[in-house]
Parts: C-alpha cells; sequence; structure tokens
C-alpha cells in the first residue's frame, strides 16, 4: 500500500510539470495571453471570458494557480473554433474511439508478441527464429506513416480486404451488431498498423528473456523431472520472461499515443487523432493545450500502472 | 413446341437488348438524363477539418468549407446556372425598373421551411436586414453601400428602410423591393445560396439576430428550404434527408446525404474508386487520369464551382507598405512605401523570374487550369483585357534588381542592399496555394530573392490583412461573375479595410477608383466593359499583385450517379444513383 | 568495445548503415552537387540514369532531394542528441555520484520530464509559434534527457564504489575531476546506446510531424519528402520509397549499433538488476554463456 501511495505521489511532480510547461507557452507566445488562446478567431464575447479564465489582471504566480485550477477540476476552456463547445466535452466525444483503437492494438501486439516470441525461442537461430526476428527487425524500423499508406494502398485498396476509411461505413445507417460488425471491420486494420511497431519490440523482448530463461538450471530440471515443454515454457519460463514486456509496455505509451496520431490520419478514424490534426491545422490552442494535458495524464497513469503491475510480479522492486 | 420455343428465345434475345440499352445514360452535369432512381444515399467526401457543429450558416459567414456543407439547406432568391445566367429559386420573376435602381422580385408561394412554418416576404427582409447586410463579408460590401439609403450597423437592431417587404393578400403573390441609390447592374449575380441565403426570421423571434459567431440559437440545428434537411452533425459526417417539402417538385431524388471528412488526398481518391464515397469536390491534378480512365468514376471540370468559388484566379499580393501600418493609415495614403516591395522594379523583377508556362504543370498538375492573362477572369471576356504582364526574362529582372540597389554576392544566393537580405515572407493556405508558393520559392531563388513559406489557417490569414504584418500572400482570388462583384474590393481604395480578402494590397490608384466607379453606374456589358479594361491596363503597369494561374474546379463522382449541377453548392438536389 | 561490438552481426551491419548515413549527410554537396530546391528537369520522371531516383512534381531532382534531406534530418538528430547527452550526462553524473538531496531533488527533476508527450509538445508549440526546424530542436533537446539521466544515475552509483574512484579521492582529486576523469569515459558507453535509441525516435518525429503538415516548409527533410510524395503515390512511387527507406536505414542503423554495444554491455543475469532497460534484443549462442562466470541471480518463482 504504501508503495501505491508513494508512487502516486511521484506522479504528481509529473503532472505539475506539463501544467508548467503549457502556461509557459501561453505566456511566452507573440501577444498576450488572450491573444495566444484566442489565436485570431473569436470576438468580444469569447476574449472576455478568456480574460476571466486566465486572470489576466492578476500577478503571474496566481494565474499560474487559477490556470492549473481551472485544469485540475476538468475545466479545459472552450474552444471558439469549434463554435464554443467546452474542449473537454469535445475530447470526451472522441476518446472511446481512440481507446478502443489502442487497446485493441495493444492486445494483438502482446498477445502476438507473446506467442511469436515464444514460438521464435524454441529454437534459437533456426530457420523459423530468423525470419521472425529479421520481420521484427525491419516492422520495428519502418516509419509508421509509411507502413499505413502501404497497407492502405496493398490490402485496403488493391485486393479489396479491408475498406479504405473511417470507423463506419458512410452510405448504410446500422445499429446494433450490425454496427458493431461493421466498426470491427472497420477496425482490422488500423490497429494491425498501430500493433506493428510494438509486436515486433515485443517479440523479439520475450524471444530474448525467454531464451536466457530456457537457459537456467530449473528449466533444466524440470524438463529432466519429465515435465512436457509447452508446460515448462507457459507455467515457469513465460511469466519470468514478463518483466521486461511489462517495462516495454509501459514505456512506450507515449510512442503508441504518437502513432496513433498518424494511423488515424492515414485511415480517417475519427478519433483523438484527427482531433488534433484539425486542432492544429485550425491553430485552436484551448483545444490543444486541452489534448496535450489529457495525453500525459494518460502516459503518466500507464507509468503508474506499468510500476504497479511490475511490483506485483518482482516484489524485490518495491524495496527500490 | 419448337416453333414456340424459338419465338420465346426471340423475344427474349430482344428483351434482353432492350434492358441493356436502356438506362445506360449517364450525364455528365446538368439535370435529367434517363429516369432518374428515386431513393438511395449519397455520400459526399470532404477534406477536413468539418466545419463546426452549430455554425451552418451562410449568411453570417462565408468560410468555404461552411458553405460547401450548408448550401444544400438554404436557397436563394436567384440562382446562377452553368452559363452565368440568373435563373429563379424563391423569386420566381423580377421586375428591374428605374435604370436598375429599383429591383422588384415575386416569391414562390407554398413554400416551407424545414420545420413546417410557411415561407414569407418576411424571412426574405430578415436575411438581409439581420443577418447578409451585418455579417456577410461579401454581400455587406458590395449590396449594402449601393442601397439607397444605408441599413442600421450593430449594435442598433437590424433595419434597412430601402428593402420593402409586401406579403401574399387578395391574389397577389408576396413581393420583395430592393431600392439602390444609382443604377445597379451586379445585383442578379449575388442571390444565390452562398451569398443571399434566406434563413427563418420566426427562429430570431425574440432573440439576438445571428452573427458568425452564434449562427444559430443554442441548441436549435439549421433550418431552412433546401432540398435537404439537417439530421445530424459528429465528429467525422454531417447527415442530411430528403426534404419531402421541396418546392422545386419532384426533387430531391435522393433519400439521404451523408458528408465525411477523408482526411488525406490519396484516401479521398481510393474511397472514391473503392465506391466507399460518390463525389468528391476537389480533385488535383495528379489524380485526374486514373479517375477518368477508370469506368467507375467520371470527371466534370468547370469554372464555376459549389462553396462561392467561381472564376478563380491565384495571385501573389504584395504589401505595398510598412509591414504593421493599420489599414485606416493606408487608406488615408500617409503610410510609408514597403521598403523591399515598394520598389516598383522589384516587382517587375519578381514577375520577370517567374518561368509561368511551366506552372502548369508542376503547380496545378495539369488539371485544365491555365496561365492567367490579365486580372479580370477571362471567363468574364466582356471585362476581361490582355494586359502585358511582365514575361519571364531572367536578364532584364536582375537588371532591374541592381538598378533598385539590391546586388548579387554569388549565383543562387540572395541579393542584398548593404547589410539587408532580399527576403520576403509568403503566406499560404495548403493545397494549390502550398504548391504556388514552392514553386515561387524556386524560381526566386535563382533571382536572388529569398522567399520564406509560412502556412496559415483561415483565421490566420484574416489577421494578416487586418494587422497587415505580412511581405506578401498567396491568395486564390474568386471574382464570381460580375466585376463589381468579385473585383472591386481587391483593386478600389475604399477597400482597404482590413477585412480579409479586400484590397491587401494597399493598391490606391485615382484612375481604376474612378474606372470602378463609372462602370459601377452604367448597366450594359459594353459600356462597363471597356471601363474595366482601361482599370486593367493600370493595373498592368502598377503591379500590385501578380496574377499567375487562372484555376479550375475539378469534381469527380461515381459512375453510378447522374445528374448532378456540380457547378453549383445544390449539386446533389436533382442527383440520382442506380446501385 | 567498438571493436567488440563490431565483431556481432548486428554490429557490423549497424556500423555499416551508420556509415551511410553519415556518409551522406556530410558529403551531400559533393555526391549530390547542387540545391535541392532547385528544378532539375521535367516533373515526375521515373528513375533514370539522369535521375537516380526520379524527380518530383516541382521537377525536383529526388537523389540530390533524398541527400540533403539525410542532412537536414541528421542535423536535427545530431543537435537533440548533444544537447540531450549534455544535460544527461550532467544531471545522471552529479545525481548517482553525489547521492543524497541533490540525488533525490535531480531525480524527481528527470521524472518530471518522464511523462511529457514530445510529440504533442511538438505540435503545440506548432500550433502557438509556427512551424521551423530550430524551435523543434530546442524543444526535442530539452525535453529527451531524462531516459540518459536515470541510465547514466544507476552507471554512476555503481561506479562511486569502485576502488579507482576511492583512491582518487584519497588523493584529494576534486569531484568535479573525478566525475571528468573517471566517471565519464566508464559511463560513455551506456549513454551512446541510450543515445541511439533516442536518435531513432527524434528522426521518427521530425518525419512524423512533417507528414501531417506541420513541418518546415522552408527546409527539405526526409519528413518533408514524405509529406510531399503522399499525394502523388499512385503516380510517383519513388517520391516516397526511397526518402522512406531513408529514414528506415537511420533508424535500422541506429537500432542495431545500439543493440550491439548494449549486448556486450549487460552480461548475463544484470537484466534482472536493472528493469528499466528498454532494449532486450540478444543475438547470443548458448555456448557463449560465461563459464564460472557471474552467478545468475536466483529465480523469481512464477507468479500465479
Amino acid at each position: 500500500m504504501g508503495y501505491l501511495v508513494r508512487r502516486l505521489l511521484q506522479t504528481l511532480p509529473t503532472i505539475a510539470a506539463i501544467l508548467v510547461v503549457t502556461f509557459v507557452m501561453v505566456q511566452l507566445a507573440p501577444g498576450d495571453a488572450v491573444d495566444a488562446l484566442a489565436g485570431g478567431g473569436g470576438d468580444e464575447a469569447y476574449y472576455d471570458y478568456l480574460r476571466s479564465y486566465l486572470q489576466l489582471d492578476r500577478p503571474l504566480l496566481e494565474q499560474f494557480f487559477s490556470y492549473a485550477g481551472h485544469l485540475l477540476r476538468g475545466d479545459l476552456g472552450i474552444s471558439f473554433v469549434q463554435g464554443g463547445r467546452p474542449v473537454a466535452e469535445l475530447i470526451g466525444e472522441r476518446m472511446p474511439a481512440t481507446l478502443l483503437l489502442i487497446g485493441t492494438a495493444l492486445l494483438i501486439a502482446g498477445a502476438g508478441g507473446l506467442v511469436l516470441g515464444s514460438l521464435a525461442a524454441r529454437r534459437p537461430f533456426g530457420p523459423f527464429d530468423m525470419g521472425i526476428s529479421t520481420t521484427a527487425l525491419i516492422g520495428y524500423s519502418l516509419p509508421a506513416f509509411w507502413l499505413a499508406q502501404l497497407a492502405l494502398i496493398a490490402l485496403a485498396f488493391r485486393a479489396g480486404l479491408f475498406p479504405i476509411q473511417g470507423m463506419t461505413e458512410a452510405r448504410a445507417d446500422y445499429s446494433g451488431l450490425a454496427h458493431y460488425l461493421d466498426v470491427g471491420r472497420h477496425l482490422v486494420l488500423p490497429a494491425l498498423v498501430l500493433a506493428t511497431s510494438d509486436l515486433a519490440l515485443l517479440t523479439r523482448v520475450t524471444r530474448a528473456g525467454l531464451i536466457q530463461e530456457l537457459d537456467r538450471d530449473y528449466v533444466r530440471t524440470a524438463k529432466g523431472l519429465g515435465l512436457r515443454e509447452r508446460e515448462v515454457v507457459v507455467r515457469h519460463a513465460l511469466p519470468n520472461a514478463l518483466l521486461p514486456v511489462v517495462t516495454v509496455i509501459g514505456n512506450r505509451v507515449g510512442l503508441l499515443f504518437t502513432v496513433t496520431v498518424i494511423v488515424e490520419t492515414v485511415f480517417g478514424w475519427p478519433g483523438l487523432g484527427t482531433l488534433l490534426l484539425q486542432a492544429a491545422q485550425t491553430r485552436d490552442r484551448p483545444l490543444l493545450l486541452g489534448m496535450v494535458l489529457v495525453v500525459a495524464a494518460f502516459v503518466a497513469l500507464a507509468n503508474l500502472v506499468t510500476d504497479m503491475v511490475y511490483g506485483w510480479i518482482d516484489p524485490r522492486i518495491r524495496y527500490d | 413446341m419448337r416453333k414456340r420455343m424459338t419465338f420465346l428465345f426471340v423475344t427474349f434475345l430482344v428483351t434482353a437488348a432492350a434492358c441493356s440499352s436502356s438506362g445506360d445514360k449517364n450525364e455528365e452535369g446538368g439535370p435529367g438524363g434517363d429516369e432518374p432512381v428515386k431513393g438511395g444515399a449519397l455520400v459526399v467526401g470532404l477534406s477536413a477539418p468539418l466545419p463546426a457543429q452549430g455554425t451552418l450558416n451562410p449568411a453570417v459567414n462565408t468560410q468555404g468549407g461552411m458553405q460547401l456543407a450548408a448550401g444544400h439547406l438554404f436557397n436563394g432568391l436567384v440562382e446562377i446556372d452553368d452559363k452565368a445566367k440568373p435563373v429563379p429559386e424563391l423569386a420566381t420573376k423580377w421586375d428591374i425598373r428605374d435604370d436598375g435602381r429599383t429591383y422588384e422580385f415575386t416569391l414562390v408561394e407554398g413554400v416551407k421551411w424545414h420545420d413546417g412554418k410557411p415561407f414569407t416576404a418576411a424571412d426574405v427582409k430578415f436575411s438581409y436586414e439581420a443577418a447578409l447586410l451585418r455579417n456577410h463579408a461579401r454581400t455587406q460590401s458590395s449590396i449594402g453601400p449601393a442601397l439607397a439609403q444605408p441599413c442600421a450597423a450593430p449594435p442598433a437592431a437590424p433595419s434597412c428602410p430601402s428593402i420593402e417587404a409586401t406579403e401574399a393578400s387578395g391574389g397577389q403573390p408576396a413581393k420583395v423591393v430592393f431600392r439602390f441609390a444609382n443604377p445597379y447592374a451586379p445585383m442578379l449575380q449575388q442571390l444565390t445560396h452562398t451569398d443571399g441565403a434566406i434563413i427563418p426570421k420566426h427562429i430570431w423571434d425574440g432573440k439576438p439576430p445571428p452573427t458568425a459567431a452564434t449562427p444559430w440559437p443554442a441548441g436549435q440545428n439549421p433550418v431552412g428550404t433546401g432540398a435537404f434537411r439537417f439530421v445530424s452533425h459528429d465528429a467525422s459526417e454531417i447527415i442530411y434527408e430528403r426534404n419531402p417539402d421541396y418546392f422545386r417538385k419532384p426533387l430531391p431524388y435522393l433519400d439521404r446525404m451523408v458528408q465525411r471528412v477523408v482526411p488525406t488526398p490519396a484516401a479521398q481518391v481510393q474511397a472514391l474508386t473503392a465506391g466507399e464515397i460518390d463525389w468528391l469536390g476537389n480533385v488535383r491534378g495528379q489524380d485526374l487520369g486514373a479517375l477518368r480512365s477508370n469506368p467507375n468514376t467520371k470527371v466534370d471540370t468547370g469554372s464555376q464551382s459549389a462553396g462561392g468559388s467561381t472564376n478563380c484566379i491565384l495571385k501573389l499580393a504584395f504589401n505595398l507598405h510598412q509591414e504593421g501600418v493599420p489599414p485606416t493609415q493606408v487608406r488615408q495614403g500617409s503610410a510609408p512605401a514597403h521598403p523591399i516591395l515598394g520598389d516598383l522594379r522589384v516587382r517587375q523583377a519578381i514577375a520577370g523570374s517567374l518561368k509561368l508556362d511551366e506552372y502548369v504543370e508542376k503547380v496545378l498538375q495539369n488539371d485544365g487550369g491555365r496561365v492567367a492573362t490579365g486580372p479580370v477572369h477571362s471567363a468574364m471576356a466582356w471585362a476581361h483585357a490582355d494586359a502585358p504582364l511582365p514575361r519571364f526574362d531572367a536578364a532584364r529582372a536582375g537588371q532591374l534588381l541592381d538598378d533598385a540597389g539590391w546586388k548579387s554576392p554569388g549565383a543562387g544566393q540572395p541579393r542584398r542592399k548593404g547589410a539587408q537580405e532580399l527576403t520576403i515572407d509568403m503566406y499560404h493556405f495548403a493545397g494549390n496555394e502550398a504548391a504556388l508558393g514552392t514553386k515561387l520559392q524556386q524560381d526566386l531563388a535563382l533571382a536572388g530573392v529569398k522567399v520564406e513559406l509560412r502556412q496559415v489557417d483561415g483565421a490566420g490569414k484574416n489577421t494578416l490583412y487586418s494587422a497587415r504584418n505580412f511581405d506578401s500572400i498567396i491568395v486564390s482570388h474568386c471574382q464570381a461573375t460580375d466585376p463589381e462583384i468579385g473585383v472591386r474590393r481587391f483593386y478600389h481604395s475604399t477597400a482597404i479595410t482590413g477585412a480579409p480578402f479586400t484590397n491587401g494590397a494597399g493598391y490606391r490608384s485615382t484612375e481604376v477608383d474612378q474606372r470602378f466607379d463609372q462602370a459601377a453606374q452604367r448597366l450594359g456589358e459594353s459600356e462597363r466593359g471597356p471601363l474595366y479594361k482601361q482599370a486593367q491596363e493600370q493595373m498592368a503597369k502598377d503591379l500590385p499583385y501578380l496574377w499567375l494561374l487562372e484555376t479550375v474546379s475539378n469534381r469527380a463522382y461515381s459512375a453510378k450517379c447522374q445528374g448532378f449541377q456540380p457547378y453549383s453548392g445544390h449539386f446533389a438536389d436533382s442527383a440520382s444513383c442506380r446501385r | 568495445m567498438l571493436r567488440r561490438a563490431l565483431r556481432t552481426p548486428s554490429g557490423l551491419v549497424g556500423a555499416l548503415l551508420l556509415l551511410i548515413v553519415a556518409t551522406t549527410a556530410l558529403l551531400a554537396n559533393v555526391i549530390a552537387p547542387g540545391k535541392p530546391t532547385a528544378s532539375a528537369g521535367p516533373s515526375l520522371q521515373s528513375p533514370s540514369l539522369d535521375h537516380l531516383m526520379g524527380t518530383d512534381n516541382y521537377g525536383r531532382d529526388m537523389f540530390r532531394a533524398v541527400a540533403h534531406g539525410t542532412r537536414t534530418s541528421m542535423t536535427v538528430v545530431v543537435a537533440v542528441v548533444v544537447m540531450s547527452l549534455i544535460i544527461g550526462l550532467f544531471v545522471g553524473m552529479v545525481s548517482g555520484y553525489t547521492g543524497g538531496v541533490v540525488d533525490a531533488v535531480l531525480m524527481r527533476i528527470t521524472e518530471m520530464f518522464q511523462s511529457v508527450p514530445r510529440f504533442f509538445l511538438a505540435i503545440l508549440v506548432v500550433g502557438f509559434f509556427g512551424a521551423g526546424l530550430d524551435k523543434l530542436i530546442l524543444l526535442l533537446g530539452l525535453t529527451s534527457w531524462d531516459l540518459l539521466a536515470r541510465v547514466v544515475r544507476a552507471e554512476s552509483l555503481s561506479l562511486r564504489r569502485r576502488e579507482f574512484v576511492d583512491a582518487a579521492r584519497s588523493v584529494g582529486t576534486s569531484p568535479a575531476r573525478i566525475l571528468l576523469r573517471h566517471i565519464l569515459p566508464n559511463v560513455l558507453p551506456s549513454a551512446v546506446v541510450v543515445a541511439s535509441l533516442l536518435g531513432s525516435r527524434v528522426i521518427l518525429i521530425e518525419a512524423a510531424l512533417a507528414f501531417i503538415g506541420l513541418g518546415d516548409p522552408n527546409a527539405i527533410s526526409l519528413g518533408y519528402l514524405l509529406e510531399n510524395a503522399q499525394h502523388f503515390l499512385s503516380q510517383a512511387w519513388w517520391m516516397s520509397v526511397f526518402p522512406g527507406s531513408a529514414i528506415a536505414v537511420v533508424v535500422l542503423g541506429l537500432n542495431l549499433s545500439g543493440d550491439a554495444v548494449n549486448d556486450l554491455l549487460n552480461p548475463l543475469g544484470a537484466e534482472a538488476a536493472r528493469p528499466r532497460r528498454l532494449t532486450g534484443g540478444r543475438w547470443r549462442r548458448r555456448s557463449d554463456r560465461p563459464r564460472g562466470g557471474p552467478v545468475p541471480a536466483p529465480p523469481v518463482p512464477a507468479p500465479r
């Protein structure tokens, strides 16, 4: 329990850092803070709102606390570009689509990585292993947007196996089961592309960890005792190899959000990525700020969860 | 038995032949064609960003994406056909009296708003006095000043004494009358749904009138008279349904229309080819070949386009005055000249450094556009002058720059005048404008002019006009169908207001002002034409802008669909699709 | 150390790839002379003897563009890596060697930068200040040093107790000298591994930023080339294949080299003691396991 509390406290400086960095950026931008947030659009009513939100007539430190107070309460301001809608609402309505995409991708990468890595580790440097390892290396090095476009052209456009854009079919008006199937059909390609880099990495890490584990005495003992190979691997060796896997996933969440922006753009997936792009194109600064905060919070949360899981798996870490 | 079989067989063959030859016609543009299939949904592909929710009101905002999306919901008094001629819409006929000082429109009877309420003449008066003449950038600066008595400006309550609305009574149809101070020729060209959309007065009863910031009362969905009704608007698409009470029976044929955002241009073309979407309003030159040769898609090209983009010229606007000087000061004439671009020789040198004949290929990718030959678009042949613009001459350009004091330190390096480097910034939108900017940067680098490209969005460009802190801007100047509407606001000295897409150069020429003023007071093309041509000759001498490319709009659609009117924002009114 | 790394297959290939990249970047003006922005011929020409990688839609020679683009992109990478190394080494060494309050404070600061989403911050910067490679370098250089600092700190912590450091301390060498002459050379290899990982991330961030249209339009970088190419995917495959391959080569080269050095630094069993190590690729043969070497840590019972 103490560990949990300690870890939670450790996320506070991170959140504080994000708040400071974004606040500084608003202050540094050309014009005063109201100009910086309004960005040329807006009318008198909006400027008045911004002035009260930012408390420009107060000293800088008070401004920061007022700003931080708003943000921590979930009041991310209002976007003039989006017709005066609250930023939190805009982000909230797009979140489920992105979470669906990322969740599916993590599932594919995690399950696939464990399976492929295990299969590769059974016979290191054998033909299967070489094939998988080389593919993993290439998959890890390909830029995501390149891969996304190639996959789109090859699998969706030329081969017609998957839809080209969107989360749903535009012409039809599905509901119920048909709707879920429709979304699922549109989910496959973006999730696969998103999962590729992590799948490749997890395959390599699992393989490496498993090879190391399989070399250990207790494995040879177990085999000598007559336990079957699969049982040894799955029940004993694999869980030990999980440690680096957990580390890797936890560390990659930030990168995953980045790649999500690209994948959502290429496939027209209506999630946070396309919202971010729209906000950047229209210089919708309150929305940009809100999104950076939300993503940072997510990454901090992911790091926290990773450490929790890690601490649960390996009790030694708790006494770090 | 055999005879019967033969007879049946022959009948079968004949029937089969008849069935396969009919229903094959696909018209390119224009309503009609074969028996239109009723029902079905049309999917329109849009580029990001989707217009924000709650902003679909073309009477208070000229933003292109919003106009494109909202156009299907509204009508104007008079529409423009593909020959740029006015055709009746909400007005069945018009009567022009007093040499063009009075316009009387007779309104259609039995029109209903999407919420069921009846359409009245009061709606027309309200649309102009509360919305169009107070918020619409083009209409308020063209029709507004020409009216006999000025309309009340905000914050006063909306009121236009020069617009009279008479409701239907005693067998007489409803009428609306506009009175102008002087003969006003371009009236009929500005009454479409993009420049004169009619909005329902009863929505704002007891509420403040609409503005660009509050296009509709909170929670109110858009209500219009158009062929399609608004259904929903979410993160990636806007959905419309058929308006069963549309006053143009039996239109529309389609049941539903979905406008969906497809973020990347490559995906847009792929989605069209694969059949996921049915209409693309803006296709780049490089994709035309594949779309034309594909039997599943068709391409339509024209210089008249939806969203108010008609007769467009891509041009480079120079800031003739020092950066940052407010527009009011520039209009009065007390602004100092731009240190680099204020010198005519520099502007001539820049013009002479461009290999314009390469631009159609390298910027537009041979999409049907061509090099511009004068400030007024050549589609308005009666007003267009082939003004002698400087052609490519690298040697002469170099000489001009030397004369202006800009010496070249070496090949390919930016020229210098003392310590100052010959650098200008160039603002542009994405797409064709960005491509043009890159090519300009390329050509000017050879002449020793360093160009810094800066991409902006709509709000960013608006700020440039009001703050005047730019050296040059690439503008797609869409001139509509009459120079009084679309050309005057870029050249007349009174148009230096800081409003977007006006006289951004800060050009002040008494000759040009006079020509425009005189032409505004005459009615006939034969009288106005020569005046515009004289103005253009003066402009070509002064070079406040560089007129580079006349662009066209290419749209592509599924071969399963027909009956489009691609030149208008109402392109789907008479469309139908076989599935 | 370097020679041993070169003997492993990944090290050799990685080093080779990096050599190609470095040569291209440094000698761009020699192997592909002329300005990359200049129009060199008709547009959209497929690869030929005149234009080895074809031309793009503006008529620019793609070989020149890719060569100079590599140079631009690598400039960004090197600048950011150098900045991160300076900050990371400083923070890590001071923190690890000094310990105590200084260590705690510096580590808290380091943690603050851990969750900062750099790509999104870059987008934010573009939204507020406009696009530009200089802004990107500054942003990334100032926010990417956290992992370096942590790794260097871990190394410094263990080095602190070594005999030669003790000896230097007892002779009266100033801490600064100890850090520079004894700690720094020994932490450098680990730092290099992390730096290579960082480098590959930087080039991907730059490319991704340009790809969504927020890059610097006045600099020809590999990301810019890919963004331009996406409009011509069906017409001109060469516009996207060559810049994309260049990026892949850089990333692959950095990953392989980093892996090779990492393998040498982490003998068997050290993995469990350094839970936050990222790279895990091990290309060892069973026979390479040191005999009579360090005994592996007792296995953790499999959790249920």
